[in-house]
């Protein structure tokens, strides 16, 4: 099942988990993740974190160097009417995107936050991103 | 706070004694331990000896450079430092004081001293992404920042590597994406230590 996920992830992230039909984007939106910056990603699966945390933004380049963004797709399957919201965790370097996790949310999980005002109003501080005890300690290089 | 003093990335004594002369002073002192004394406590003094020797030049010397470290960054935030952002590389420490718009280095060549400055005395601030080769060999081996303070050029390594990674690679964009970080940190607390 892993493996499978991981392929669709790939190359049919829009394949509609009950008739494999290709599926419609119905909403994009980009958001920005406040909450986690580089040098301090940690993985979350639970729908409620992102609920709590995305901060909508027009473009990546609203998004302040070094915080990570998130990109939520919802779709709908023209065959069997099957919806599915795809969330794509990433970090904007310079026109480029680090992904990092691939979330699908099958049993509308998100759907009240999606087709909601929630989160419209959330605004974050410009500038570099802080964290939330205003000390931010990032360690490096990696050696490979 | 060592706000005036000439900045020394290195302590040439410091170094000696810390690299050289206390891991070469454990190997002799086992050794001549081993031969002084009788045969089995010497044999088991010498290879206690060898292994701390190891010990210090892998980790222990490292070790006690990150505790000497901390207890310098507790010192600055008792006198009044704000370390709002750290970032800790192989050779230097640089902590940002965005309240007060200053910076403090910390070299590893030169642990006992804490070097506190405006940010504004910062000046050529950017990111050498070490960019390099052509066509399907173009990569980068290291991603770092630099800065230029009362003359001294400093470079804090994001990202190094002994082989080369594509431009695109998870680790050469985390290490740019944390040298721009640092830069538009280091640029705002110049501009915050400009107005004060």
């Amino acid at each position: 099942m892993g493996l499978f996920r991981k392929l669709r992830e790939k190359f049919h992230d829009d394949w509609c988990s009950q008739c494999t039909a290709e599926m419609e984007p119905i909403r994009r939106q980009l958001y920005a993740l406040p909450a986690m910056t580089v040098g301090h990603y940690a993985a979350h699966s639970e729908p409620e974190y992102y609920k709590k945390h995305l901060v909508p933004v027009e473009k990546k380049a609203d998004i302040p160097t070094g915080m990570y963004a998130c990109g939520i797709t919802a779709y709908r399957c023209p065959q069997c009417g099957h919806r599915a919201v795809k969330l794509f965790v990433f970090l904007p370097v310079r026109g480029e995107e680090k992904g990092e996790q691939t979330l699908y949310f099958e049993q509308g999980e998100m759907d009240d936050f999606l087709w909601s005002t929630q989160g419209a109003e959330k605004v974050f501080p410009s500038g570099a991103p802080r964290d939330l005890d205003g000390k931010s300690v990032i360690q490096g290089p990696y050696y490979h | 706070m060592n706000t005036t003093e000439k900045i020394k990335k290195r302590n040439l004594l410091y170094m000696l004694v810390y690299n050289v002369f206390i891991p070469v002073g454990m190997l002799v002192l086992g050794t001549a331990l081993g031969v002084a004394l009788p045969e089995k406590v010497g044999l088991v003094l010498a290879i206690v000896s060898f292994g701390l020797a190891m010990a210090w030049w892998a980790f222990l010397g490292r070790k006690i450079y990150d505790g000497q470290k901390s207890k310098k960054i507790a010192q600055l935030e008792a006198e009044g430092f704000v370390p709002n952002h750290t970032f800790n590389a192989d050779g230097c420490t640089v902590i940002v004081d965005q309240v007060h718009g200053q910076v403090a280095l910390l070299f590893r060549g030169n642990p006992s001293k804490v070097y506190v400055r405006p940010a504004s005395a910062l000046t050529n601030v950017r990111v050498d992404d070490g960019r390099g080769g052509a066509g399907f060999l173009e990569g980068s081996s290291r991603v770092s920042f630099l800065f230029t303070v009362e003359g001294i050029n400093v470079r804090v390594n994001t990202f190094t590597s002994n082989k080369r990674w594509r431009m695109d690679s998870d680790y050469i964009l985390t290490g740019i994406s944390k040298a721009d970080l640092m830069v538009e940190t280091l640029v705002d607390a110049g501009a915050q230590a400009a107005v004060r």
